[in-house]
């Protein structure tokens, strides 16, 4: 009879991962599951930790939870049948995936998107990075036991949800930039709508600021937290606020300007430890940067179409492109090789939280398991996007 | 001394939090009471794809074409129909998987006949999983309380520009060239 080691727990795992995370366990270490089912974990995301007492000596994620291929099924469908299910990858930002494939299929094929699409889509993927980051912080409040701001955050959030259900119909899968442009115009009332939204976000986040920043206990839970080193955070390809956090000034937005960006007037906030106090600052000077680039698109709004002429059945001529952009995670990037039919012939999706989610072991190395979870709550890592 | 200063300043932050939490303890609660309150739907709002239908016959306008069956990403629109005496095809039955169905709109905007429309009925749920397939009767009767299947109304000026041009009035085109889009900005 095999004998049964109490120190494990990964009885019917793959050998794959059952002999890594047990290769030379020590008799002082234990092996703790974190997740699937963990409300910590955001998601599906399994992290074995291997600990020696309270302190984590190593943790392995352990993602394909929540794995629907999506790449798969998108060689199956044609290129505006994809738009719905690019939805459903980062769900807390559904705008900015389908912003990404959009673009991509638009330089695949060569296409032009009037001026004022074009202000929409950023006007809508700036309120989606706005709602984002509000679900971030308040999950990572409640991370940390905050609970309060987890209800403020919502709240405004909420305005933001009513703000795209009034425009596209939906209020989480939105389905509405389109190939060419945008599936409709803006509705009577949204520009003034948002304009009040803007004004009283601008009050409120002066509220989360007092709330977290310069608290004490809050301070004490991030600072020096979970520190990445601007080299490391670049050699394991990181994004957004992640990377940004660790001082490297990169921004899609800003390095490679799609859309309208590059006339919009905004900064790129950098952190300058990397630890989780500064990702958080990041991401809160990014609410306002983005309630600034709101507001100079509302101002600068043209008019016109909001779709160019595109044929009724779209077929790409042959090729392969990459197209990027800075959704609220970061760089997010689609591949699409098309072979001149109706269906893509390869797609793959560069996810931001899939490559944010591998610095989770360097940084939560020699660190207790309360601030673990604050570490992976300071990534944002979104599953649907990271298993595709 | 480094301690006293840590301690005014935790109790000035403590004491600027509470304030938050006390300010936000006065404002009106935002909580909607669902079933006895109903949220306001803002127009355009997407529930479920319904079939339009003609006001005067009250039957449905689709021609069974058959275009938004093949948009479909899932596939959950089955048209069953029959050819006509004059060539034009009958609609029998229209059946949608109404259980599977992401409410893309990608039907809506495939359909040449302005004959399907996003309803925004919410409450759609069964015990029975096979009334979740929703037949030709139920989609006319959720579609009947809409004449248009654009919300928002952006393709009737459009149309008027089009209607207009074959008769050689290129003025009222121009005008209404700018479209609803104008009024938001």
């Amino acid at each position: 009879m095999a004998e049964i080691d109490l120190r494990t727990v990964t009885g019917g795992d793959r050998p794959e991962l059952r002999d890594v995370v047990q290769k030379d366990l020590h008799e002082d270490e234990i092996l703790v599951n974190m997740g699937p089912q963990h409300p910590s974990t955001h998601g599906v995301l399994r992290v074995v930790l291997r600990l020696s007492g309270e302190t984590i000596v190593d943790a392995y994620p352990d993602i394909g939870y929540l794995h629907r291929g999506v790449e798969k099924i998108a060689e199956g469908w044609t290129y505006p049948q994809f738009i719905p299910m690019t939805d459903r990858l980062d769900y807390v930002a559904a705008i900015s995936n389908e912003l990404t494939y959009v673009l991509g299929v638009e330089k695949l094929m060569g296409l032009e998107v009037p001026p004022r699409a074009a202000y929409i889509r950023v006007l809508m993927a700036e309120l989606q990075r706005v709602a984002s980051h509000l679900v971030w912080l308040g999950a990572f409040g409640g991370d940390m036991g905050a609970l309060t701001v987890f209800l403020y955050c919502f709240r405004e959030r909420e305005k933001i949800l009513d703000l795209f259900e009034m425009a596209t119909g939906a209020r989480l899968t939105y389905s509405y930039m389109r190939i060419g442009g945008v599936r409709n115009d803006l509705p009577p009332g949204f520009v003034e709508k948002t304009r009040d939204f803007i004004k009283l976000m601008r009050e409120r986040l002066k509220e989360y600021d007092a709330l977290f920043t310069g608290n004490r206990i809050f301070e004490a839970r991030t600072k020096g937290i979970g520190p990445l080193s601007a080299e490391w955070a670049i050699a394991l390809s990181a994004a957004g606020p992640t990377l940004r956090g660790s001082g490297v000034a990169y921004d899609v937005r800003r390095a490679e300007p799609y859309l309208v960006y590059d006339k919009l007037d905004f900064e790129v906030p950098v952190g300058k430890n990397g630890d989780t106090y500064d990702r958080y600052i990041c991401r809160i000077k990014e609410m306002h940067e983005s309630l600034k680039i709101i507001e100079q698109c509302l101002d600068a709004l043209p008019d016109g179409e909001v779709m160019a002429k595109v044929p009724k059945v779209i077929k790409p001529p042959e090729g392969e492109i990459y197209a990027m952009t800075e959704a609220p995670r970061g760089a997010t990037g689609v591949y699409i090789v098309s072979n001149g039919t109706g269906n893509p012939y390869r797609l793959h999706w560069r996810a931001p939280t899939f490559a944010n989610l591998q610095l989770i072991p360097d940084t939560v190395r020699g660190f207790k398991i309360a601030d673990a979870v604050m570490i992976m709550g300071s990534f944002d890592v979104v599953l649907g996007e990271v298993d595709r | 001394m480094n301690t006293l200063e840590d301690i005014y300043r935790s109790s000035v932050s403590f004491a600027k939090g509470l304030g938050v939490t006390f300010k936000n303890f006065l404002r009106k609660p935002v909580t909607l009471q669902y079933p006895d309150e109903r949220p306001v739907l803002p127009v355009g709002y997407r529930g479920i794809p319904a079939l339009l239908s003609d006001k005067e016959t009250g039957k449905a306008r689709c021609t069974a074409c058959g275009i938004c069956a093949r948009t479909c990403p899932l596939g959950l629109i089955k048209i069953d129909s029959v050819l006509g005496p004059d060539k034009k095809r009958i609609l029998n039955d229209y059946t949608l998987e109404a259980g599977r169905c992401m409410v893309c709109n990608l039907c809506v905007e495939s359909c040449p006949f302005d004959s399907l429309v996003m309803a925004n009925d919410y409450e759609l749920a069964d015990y029975d999983p096979d009334k979740l397939y929703f037949h030709k009767d139920r989609l006319v009767e959720l579609g009947r309380p809409y004449e248009h299947s654009d919300p928002f109304h952006v393709d009737e000026p459009k149309k008027a520009a089009a209607e207009a041009k074959p008769a050689g009035e290129a003025k009222p085109a121009g005008e209404a060239k700018p479209g609803p889009g104008g009024e938001g900005a």
